[in-house]
């Protein structure tokens, strides 16, 4: 295959990712990363450095205009970096330590669970209700002012919201980091599960922080990847290209959308991922 | 959980709330970032076609070009050479470099609006990601 071949192949592979991320909320590496391991053969740990760099590109575009709109809360996503990014440090150190030992299809088989364990929670995202009520701060919420609000145009009001559980909502933060940097996917779920589940703020504004956050995660994972010598631009670029358009048509069709149907026909989409990742981990596909 | 009915949309600070520029200033550095960096990649992709680049045994994947200009000297060599990879190096760094810019930017908004507290949390943020990029990733490499 020569160049442009793979570089537009590569390209419509990050058209695709960035749009299912985007809708789904999960990011477009979750989607691009199997796709490069299972269909272009690419080696997992080049795969994982350019999964950060469509996560890069999928922050900056969707962040962007989260942020422009005031629906990404700044406060409470620099709050919550302080755990993302120590997790995000950890994970790629953590996985130039494994490649380096061999174990690189140890982490490929890792990341098929991680993608299989994202089923359930995608299907349960579904039936949660949302938050109808602020929640109570704690005192560290108190204390830094992790409070706002924002105007939701489908109820035609301004809503009030408190960031409520701090100190488990950093635990999953770090563990989110540590996901993000291992496998090279923005840890979107994880993120979304810390706003959302334990600091208790609205669905809307814990997708868009979480976008917002995701893009400095990912940047302090591929800082260790990229002087390790595993972000290779060939693959990454015409995947960040791709993956940055696909994000901004899908941050345009999402309202046209319901979030159930996208995220319904999303599952499947992971879960074959998740069973082909693994496949490949065990030298079977 | 309401506040007001009014139409404004969210452009406008409440109490407590970080005034809209700072928004503002954000959402520009992110675009800005992106569209340096994209530009960066998509041209020298262009580049490295019209040459018909192709990497030898191995296809399509190896070798990294980036492991080459990791070198700063051998990089503004490359760029002043006019050699794609080296271009292509370069929209990796702004790509990278677009999310801590705007850790910077914040840095800056907090600490101009008197919010101590947040200031030295994104301070804290800053510091460990220039630690990732000078300190951990040439130590694990």
């Amino acid at each position: 295959m020569d160049l442009l071949t793979f570089a537009l192949l590569v390209a419509l592979t990050g058209i695709f990712a960035g749009l299912v991320g985007s809708l789904t909320g999960l990011g477009g590496a979750v989607v691009a990363i199997p796709v490069l391991v299972v269909a272009f053969v690419v080696p997992f740990p080049e795969a994982i450095g350019a999964g950060l760099l469509t996560v890069l590109a999928t922050s900056s575009t969707t962040g962007a205009a989260y942020v422009r709109d005031h629906l990404s809360d700044l406060r409470i996503g620099m709050f919550l970096e302080i755990a993302t990014v120590p997790g995000a440090l950890f994970g790629a150190t953590a996985t130039v330590f494994l490649v380096h030992a061999r174990l690189a299809d140890a982490l490929l088989l890792a990341l098929g669970a991680v993608l299989l364990a994202l089923v359930p929670g995608t299907i349960a995202r579904n039936r949660q209700p949302p938050y109808t009520t602020a929640a109570e701060p704690d005192d560290i919420s108190r204390r830094l002012g992790l409070s706002g609000s924002y105007y939701d145009e489908v109820r035609h009001e301004r809503l009030s919201y408190n960031a409520a559980r701090t100190r488990p909502a950093l635990g999953v933060g770090f563990f989110a980091g540590v996901v993000s940097g291992m496998f090279g996917i923005g840890g979107g779920v994880f993120k979304v599960l810390s706003l959302e589940h334990y600091l208790r703020l609205p669905m809307k504004v814990a997708t868009a922080t979480s976008n917002f956050m995701i893009g400095v995660t990912g940047a302090a994972g591929a800082s260790v990847l990229l002087v390790a010598g595993y972000v290779n631009p060939v693959i990454g670029a015409p995947l960040a290209l791709g993956t940055a358009f696909g994000a901004l048509g899908g941050s345009r069709i999402l309202p046209r959308l319901r979030n159930r149907t996208v995220r319904w026909l999303f599952v499947p989409v992971l879960a074959v991922l998740g069973v082909e990742v693994i496949l490949r981990g065990l030298g079977i596909a | 959980m309401t506040l007001s009915s009014a139409p404004e949309g969210n452009a406008v600070a409440r109490p407590g709330e970080l005034p809209p520029t700072v928004y503002q200033h954000m959402s520009t550095t992110l675009r800005v970032g992106l569209v340096v960096a994209l530009v960066l990649l998509a041209a020298a992709i262009a580049a490295l076609v019209h040459r018909s680049y192709a990497s030898p045994a191995g296809g399509w994947v190896s070798p990294n070009p980036l492991v080459r200009y990791l070198d700063p000297r051998l990089l503004a060599a490359g760029l002043a050479g006019g050699a794609p990879e080296a271009y292509l190096t370069l929209g990796v760094y702004a790509l990278i470099a677009t999310p801590v810019v705007r850790v910077g930017t914040g840095l800056y908004s907090f600490l101009r609006h008197g919010e101590r507290r947040m200031g030295a949390l994104t301070a804290i943020v800053l510091a460990l990601l220039l630690f990732g990029l000078f300190v951990v990733g040439p130590l694990v490499r």
